[in-house]
């Protein structure tokens, strides 16, 4: 940075400051006696930079105020590294306030505007702040003093600070790491002792669910028994009533009904005992006996007289059926196999016809057999006539001689005809006899037949009409009949059994007895009811204390596997906080390997800079001491030995005069300040306050001279003191202060 | 400063560039760890190096997860 202009205007002792058309290169001396504002100005140049020097910061700033005036202004232009030039402007006011501008020359527009933004962007331009800016560029009279080491400055410039700043971040990132573990290692430690707590035993939850299904099991069974138990009260109450309703029909039965009507009631009431009796069965209720049981005896007793009974009427039946079959009259039942009266009139008739044609056909036979047989018989005369009368027919007789001759029989060959017609025309005869016998006794068969189906009919009559009579008048009737299939069935039932069929007060008493027995039951019932009703209480009562178990289980296994998903959560969480910590312990290491490297590399590069600083102030070292020192040492701490030749041993500073440690300090600050115009690539001003103040006039003269071609990188090097020698001034430019003015109006090219 | 040193009429500050300077030291200190122990966690110092290089120059590409 190279300044080019700069205006003050109540600021410190001056009420006008104006410095124009600096030179930027080459020396700008100021002189002047004492507080004739030397210092003054180079502190405007500070405050112009940084908004403060080192004499003025912080509330002490409003005293760069010209004394009497409210506020004063400094006005700076300057060429930064980018060869652009820049006006800077602050204001300040007595109270130690500021406002600050920053613009490029020429342009309007500000590029920052308010002391913070412009301190930014100056940072920026520049390249340092303001402790850098007085431990280089800047020597003032208060520096000498002090022989501060500008420790922070060195590392600074040599990247130490980019470094160790890096290293503290990375130290606090560990500690805090290492915090985030530990809480994590305690929080384990809580979720590990959560999990003890909830004391899990591994068979539980197995044992758990084993008793839940068992007890679901018994629920089941307890639903079983109670629809079975309600299932066999609806039938006992079902089959009660009909049992109740069969017996009352029963009692009502009077002499007067029929077979069917015996037989219904009688079958009704079967049903319903059956139906009470499949219901217990059913129910599998051995503990219960089967009820009915007086009323099933009654009706068993009156069932084997009435099944007794049924049999002979199906005999009755069968008969009937079977007459009906024969003589051929229509029926609902299969016709009874075997002859009918059609059938064997029809054998009557076709055998009559077939013997009226034989009769008819054998006396034909008779004739023409008859009249052969006498044919033959003529023959065999007409024969015999010839063989005992030759003369007869002599030819005939010739011929029959020579036969007879040769077979002796032949005379009886006609003969034998004869004699088989003749068996013929008798056989003949005889079976024409014997047809016309047979046909008579056909004729006697027809009539029997007929008298049989009239016989049959009326049987059949009497039968039918029977049916539709009460028992007691069918049995009646049946017995009446005689040598019927059933007539010595019948009387031994009326005889023993048949009484309550056929005798109303024996009817009577045994209905009474139905009805006692109806009685019984329907007691037996009720208690069998109240059976039946309790078991089922029971066994609401049973399902019920299951369900109540089915529901705590439940309520057991939910829990248990609630803490189950518990403990896999907190595990789960464990585990979650044991992958962070792995990986944070991980991010420790990395961070201690790094902190190792970049102290490892932070002394790496302070040890590069101290061997840059000492070839540096190795040179400046003579020019500022007249040669007599040289070698100079820079250890760590910035503690400077440098080699007397005087002395043939190096010395430390401590044991050097004050005005050779300035000198040597002289060199050392500037290697600081070329090390920081190496680091921020730009050439720079240096503002030096009374740096000869020790020097004697030679060896000021030579630092002066030295100082004008030190460094290309700090071309423009202001420096104060009381007075130059006009030698040194020749060359350079001068700004002479004066402590009666207040007013500091130059162009300092046109230096006298 | 031996006296015949080229560099000693050198006029400018040799400044080192912290970035390039931890890359070199950080490569050295590497083989001289190997050498010294062979067992030598070399994915920690790898890692090292790359959270070094992301914070001290983030425009640089690294392994996710470093910074």
């Amino acid at each position: 940075m190279i300044i080019h202009r700069l205006h003050s205007e109540n600021i410190l002792r001056f009420k006008m400051l104006e410095l124009n058309d600096l030179p930027a290169s080459g020396l700008i001396l100021v002189s002047g006696p004492d507080e004739s504002g030397k210092t003054a100005l180079l502190e405007i140049l500070s405050l112009a930079l940084f908004g403060r020097s080192a004499n003025l910061s912080g509330e002490a700033v409003a005293k760069a105020v010209h004394w009497g005036a409210e506020q004063g202004a400094i006005q700076l232009d300057f060429e930064a590294f980018d060869q652009t030039i820049y006006t800077l402007r602050r204001h300040f006011d007595n109270q130690g306030g500021q406002d600050a501008q920053l613009k490029r020359i020429g342009e309007e527009t500000p590029l920052a505007h308010g002391v913070e933004a412009v301190d930014a962007a100056l940072s920026t331009l520049l390249g340092f702040g303001f402790e850098t800016y007085v431990d280089t560029l800047y020597l003032t009279q208060g520096r000498h003093a002090h022989h501060a080491r500008p420790l922070g400055t060195v590392k600074e410039l040599s990247g130490m600070t980019s470094l160790e700043n890096l290293a503290a971040t990375l130290v606090q990132e560990r500690a805090a790491i290492a915090q985030k573990i530990d809480t994590r290692a305690r929080r384990q430690e809580e979720l590990r002792n959560e999990i003890s707590g909830l004391n899990l035993v591994d068979e539980a939850l197995g044992q758990l669910e084993t008793r839940l299904q068992a007890a679901r099991n018994r629920v089941a069974v307890a639903v079983a028994t109670i629809e079975r138990w309600l299932g066999f009260d609806a039938g006992v109450v079902q089959a009660g009533r009909r049992i109740e309703a069969a017996c009352n029909r029963m009692i009502q039965t009077s002499p007067n009904i029929g077979i069917a009507s015996w037989t219904s009631r009688c079958q009704q009431l079967d049903h319903s005992l059956k139906e009470i009796e499949t219901i217990w069965q059913g129910g599998h209720v051995s503990e219960v006996e089967i009820p009915a049981g007086q009323v099933r005896q009654w009706h068993a007793r009156s069932r084997a007289r009435l099944d007794s009974l049924g049999h002979i009427l199906f005999q009755v039946v069968s008969e009937q059926f079977r007459l009906a079959s024969w003589l051929g009259e229509p029926t609902t039942h299969p016709a009874v196999e075997g002859p009918t009266l059609a059938s064997e009139q029809a054998t009557l008739d076709r055998e009559q016809k077939a013997l009226q044609r034989q009769r008819s056909n054998r006396g034909w036979g008779a004739v023409i057999f008859l009249v052969l047989a006498l044919v033959g018989w003529a023959m065999t005369g007409l024969a015999w006539q010839l063989m005992h009368h030759p003369g007869f027919a002599p030819g005939i007789n010739a011929l029959l001689t020579r036969l007879l001759q040769v077979w002796p029989l032949a005379p009886i060959v006609p003969g034998i005809p004869a004699v088989l017609l003749t068996l013929l025309t008798l056989w003949n005869f005889i079976r024409r006899f014997s047809a016309g016998s047979r046909l008579r006794q056909i004729q006697a068969d027809r009539t029997v037949l007929e008298m049989r189906a009239v016989q049959f009919r009326h049987t059949l009559e009497t039968l039918r009409n029977a049916a539709n009579q009460p028992v007691r008048e069918q049995v009646d009737i049946l017995s009446g009949m005689d040598e019927m299939p059933w007539s010595e069935a019948l009387n031994a039932w009326i005889r023993e059994e048949g009484q309550p069929f056929l005798d109303a007060d024996v009817l009577g008493q045994e209905l009474s007895e139905l009805d006692a027995r109806l009685k019984l039951f329907q007691a037996e019932h009720a208690v069998l009811r109240e059976k039946s009703q309790t078991r089922v209480r029971t066994a609401k009562e049973e399902h019920a204390s299951h369900m109540a178990a089915v529901a705590t289980l439940e309520s057991e296994v939910e829990n248990e596997k609630s803490r189950r998903r518990e403990q896999a959560r907190l595990l789960a969480a464990i585990a979650a906080f044991e992958t962070e910590n792995q990986r944070d312990r991980r991010a420790i290491e990395v961070r201690r390997s790094a902190e190792t490297l970049l102290n490892g590399c932070g002394a790496h590069l302070k040890n590069d800079f101290l061997q840059e600083a000492n070839r540096l102030v190795a040179r400046g070292a003579p020019l500022f001491t007249g040669g007599r020192y040289r070698q100079p040492r820079l250890d760590g701490e910035l503690n400077l030995a440098i080699f007397s030749d005087a002395k043939n041993d190096f010395m430390q500073m401590e044991e050097l005069s004050t005005g050779v440690r300035r000198q040597l300090t002289l060199a050392l600050r500037l290697a600081l300040c070329q090390a920081l115009a190496a680091r921020t690539q730009a050439v720079h001003f240096l503002a030096l306050d009374e740096p000869f103040a020790y020097f004697d006039r030679q060896r000021a003269g030579a630092a002066l001279e030295a100082l004008a071609t030190f460094s290309d990188r700090l071309p423009q090097i202001w420096i104060t003191s009381e007075r130059f020698e006009e030698s040194q001034t020749a060359s350079a430019c001068c700004i002479v202060c004066s402590h009666d003015r207040d007013t500091l109006t130059q162009a300092v090219r046109s230096t006298p | 400063m031996p006296p015949n040193d080229p560099s000693a009429n050198d006029l400018a500050f040799r400044v080192q560039n912290p970035l390039q300077t931890l890359e070199v030291y950080a490569q050295e200190e590497m083989q001289r760890r190997r050498a010294a122990n062979p067992s030598f966690d070399l994915a920690l110092h790898h890692e090292a190096v790359e959270l070094l290089m992301f914070r001290l120059n983030p425009a640089r590409p690294t392994v996710e997860g470093m910074a």
